[in-house]
């Protein structure tokens, strides 16, 4: 009996798991065009790689694939002090990540600039900080900013566009790939309140 | 004032009878950050009817680099007297102050101070009711710009909790909790209104272990802003039921369980009655999910687990467009469905464990939105991912001092993108590990392990043309550890450990791998751990670290760090108390580069 028993559980997990139930559907085929260069994330200066065109070329899963689900974004307290008023800084978590940059990726495109200028990123080592070799488990990386949001005006426009430098914390998965966990972002030395960071520039489309 | 309220704590409990005193202090330093925590809790049994219990912490975080200050400290005490077994009344303090500053500028300062009166009711043992009534005060600093805002608020707090918990009839028992809690202000409002039930029911012994548990709960919580015509409203629903089905076989026991969950958070404005589209911040979550899962006892050392569920949870968002007023309304589906099961054989001491879980995760968006120029925009992230894992993991003894370790993996990771704008990155990666290594006990609590991990992530794309990726990729690693130590209890340590990993990644097509990174990382580390009396270890400590980052497709220089690690740690086993301490300090061979200390100092103390 015990063994009849065995063999029908056994039977029946084989049966569930071959058929269509866990089977993934089959997708369209790709428009061709939009692609961007992207890699899997093995190191983190990948990932601030891979940021950087996801932005560019407004992939929002692409973009968001570089964060991991417990991702985290502090502003500068200077800012949150002085613009806390007009905009919200509070539990900027992932959810509220993928919704800014869904509202700006929706916002360039009716700002009248052509495809190819309507985001612009960049991201520089910071020579102080320089990249860990070989980090295991995490990692801590530092990046100077400017990031161009067409149409931004003061905030993050061709001629304002965003400065300022962010720690970038990173962990590393059970397949070695990287994602960001937080991002704490800090106002440049030498901060005028000419070019605003890139939180007070997202807050204003949160 | 941290100093006078610790003595004037201190001095109130040793000139009073029973009392226990804990203390906990810590300080941490790694690069440029320094962190200080200090904290102290006080009871007293003051009489058989009157106790008395204080707290209160301290910590400050300084970050040299980004010149930034956080001080914050938080003090409460309770005094409560029960003049009738039945009837409690109580007395509660709290203040909190925290303070930022960045570049010796003031950014934030704020002190929070709330008093209350409470009565506790136990008219019987089953049945408690806590009331309590009091004020609050907020005074805060902040500056902005070039002028700074202050302010202060102060109003009611009021709370009402009820909670009644009984046996109903033999097997069957249930509670209930009712909570209805307010904070009033000048600025804000908030409130939160709570009821939940639980009942559980064993079934008759003729049914063998089975049991039914079942829980409902609904949630409302608000806060009214004041100074404006907006509110933010939050109800939560929940129901969960369980089942462990009368044992249908003998070994064999199973279990069911389904639930569902809603949560509706929403934004009301008084100045925009008759309006129905809602704020952009509102948000509306549903999910449902049914699970079960059998344990089935084979044989007296072969026990199978098996797990099966479904969960399925719909988001509905708002989600405005350039130059329009309109709101729109988007919503996602998530579909999670998961089989998972372990067989594990158990003969003498030794540990076989064979693991399969597949995993499916689909994901679907709908609605659209549209900008002022006619632009119709949607989410284009819908997409399937599917995971299987088929592993085998052992630890074998095959004498009384070795025992061998050891697992094998494969996995597949499935990410299908539906779209169009997206399928081009729909990708397939594989992943195969295998992980041999042994312990040998070598006597007198040395002991040597060896492990090695070898691993290689295969990624190929489903439309190679298109993907953005460009080829298929290819990535390794090994790692190897190695260590002969003896550890006391007190984690003092005596002896010498290596590991060294190397991994490199790059395109694989035709048989060709093109690499275009690779990193090699190798750290010895020695303890010369000892003890000094019975209580006090001591391990100082030295490691050298080479790590080594090539890009070997580019002309990019090399990423070389090439370190010195000396460290001393020590555990101390005081009279009540534990006192700890582990300090590092990090240097680099590169003259350019500044050395760093990592320090933690800690000390537990049951006065």
């Amino acid at each position: 009996m015990k063994y009849i028993l065995f063999a029908v559980v056994l039977l029946g997990s084989i049966i569930l798991v071959s058929c269509s139930f866990f089977d993934p559907r089959d997708p369209a085929d790709p428009d061709p065009g939009d692609d961007i260069p992207w890699q899997q994330p093995f190191a983190p200066s990948t990932v601030m790689l891979n940021l950087e065109n996801a932005l560019e070329g407004r992939f929002i899963h692409l973009s968001m694939a570089c964060f991991d689900a417990s991702y985290e974004f502090l502003a500068d307290p200077a800012d949150t002090s002085e613009f806390g008023g007009s905009w919200d800084f509070h539990d900027w978590d992932y959810d509220v990540e993928q919704n800014t940059l869904m509202n700006i990726f929706a916002a360039v495109v009716g700002s009248g600039y052509p495809d190819d200028s309507l985001i612009s990123v960049t991201l520089n080592y910071v020579s102080e900080y320089p990249d860990p070799a070989a980090p295991a488990d995490s990692a801590e990386i530092w990046r100077d900013y400017e990031i161009v949001i067409a149409g931004g005006g003061e905030y993050g426009g061709w001629d304002r566009p965003a400065v300022g430098r962010a720690r970038v914390k990173m962990i590393e998965d059970e397949y070695g790939l990287w994602s960001i966990i937080s991002w704490q972002d800090f106002r440049p030395e030498g901060y005028s309140g000419e070019n605003y960071t890139w939180g007070v520039v997202k807050a204003t489309y949160r | 004032m941290r100093r006078i309220l610790i003595t004037a704590l201190l001095l109130l409990c040793s000139a009073s009878g029973a009392i226990t005193v804990g203390y906990d202090i810590g300080l941490s330093q790694y690069k440029e950050t320094s962190e200080l925590q200090n904290s102290i809790s006080l009871s007293q049994q003051l009489t058989n009817r009157i106790a008395m219990t204080a707290s209160a912490s301290f910590a400050a975080v300084r970050d040299k680099n980004l010149h930034r200050f956080i001080d914050s400290r938080s003090g409460s005490a309770r005094l409560s007297y029960r003049p009738l077994d039945m009837v409690e009344f109580g007395i509660n303090l709290s203040r909190s102050i925290s303070l930022e500053k960045r570049y010796n500028e003031l950014v934030s300062d704020r002190l929070n101070n709330t008093t209350s009166g409470q009565i506790r009711f136990t008219p019987v043992p089953w049945l408690s009711l806590d009331m309590n009534l009091g004020a609050h005060f907020i005074d805060y600093v902040n500056p902005s710009g070039d002028s700074t805002i202050s302010g202060h608020d102060e109003g009611g707090v009021t709370g009402v909790d009820i909670s009644a918990n009984s046996s109903i009839f033999p097997g069957l028992s249930g509670s209930v909790q009712l909570g209805e809690n307010r904070t009033m202000g000048q600025q804000t409002d908030t409130g939160r209104d709570q009821l939940s039930g639980r009942l559980s029911y064993s079934f008759p012994s003729i049914f063998r272990g089975g049991n039914l548990q079942l829980a409902a709960g609904a949630a409302r919580q608000f806060t009214v802003y004041n100074d404006s015509s907006q509110s933010l409203n939050q109800d939560d629903w929940y129901n969960e039921l369980s089942v462990v089905v009368p044992t249908p076989f003998e070994y064999v026991s199973m279990e069911i369980s389904t639930g569902w969950d809603y949560s509706k958070r929403y934004w009301q404005d008084e100045s925009e009655e008759g309006t129905e589209q809602g704020d952009i911040r509102d948000r509306f979550e549903r999910s449902r999910d049914i699970a079960s899962s059998i344990r089935y006892q084979i044989l007296e050392n072969l026990l199978l687990n098996m797990t099966i569920s479904r969960t399925i949870a719909r988001n509905d968002r708002k989600r405005g467009a350039t130059g329009v007023l309109e709101i729109f309304d988007v919503h996602d589906i998530g579909d999670d469905r998961v089989f998972s099961a372990s067989l594990q054989y158990t003969p003498g001491d030794s540990r076989i464990t064979f693991e399969r879980l597949v995993h499916l995760y689909r994901f679907d968006t709908f609605g659209t939105w549209q900008d002022k120029w006619g632009t119709i925009y949607r989410d284009n992230s819908d997409r399937d991912e599917l995971r299987e894992v088929l592993a085998l993991s052992a630890e074998i003894p095959v004498s009384d001092r070795i025992t061998l370790e050891g697992s094998m993996q494969g996995q597949s990771r499935e990410t299908v993108y539906l779209e169009p704008e997206q399928s081009g990155n729909s990708k397939t990666s594989s992943t195969y590990s295998i992980n041999p290594g042994f312990r040998f006990d070598a006597g007198g609590d040395w002991t040597l392990r060896e492990s090695l991990k070898l691993s290689a992530d295969y990624t190929t794309f489903r439309f190679p043309g298109h993907s953005a990726g460009g080829s298929n990729l290819l990535f390794r690693r090994l790692i190897t550890s190695t260590s002969f130590q003896r550890v006391a209890q007190d984690s003092t340590t005596l002896g010498i450990s290596h590991s060294f990993q190397f991994q490199d990644q790059g395109s694989y097509a035709n048989s060709v791998f093109s690499r275009s990174e690779e990193v090699l990382s190798n750290v010895i580390t020695l303890n010369f751990g000892f003890h000094v009396g019975g209580s006090i270890g001591l391990t100082p400590s030295y490691s050298w670290e080479y790590s080594r980052r090539n890009y070997v497709a580019s002309e990019l220089p090399a990423l070389v760090e090439h370190m010195h690690h000396v460290g001393l740690r020590t555990r101390m086993n005081l009279a009540e108390g534990v006192l700890s301490l582990r300090v590092t300090r990090t240097f680099y061979s590169d003259k350019n580069r500044s050395s760093y200390w990592r320090a933690t100092v800690g000390l537990n103390y049951q006065f």
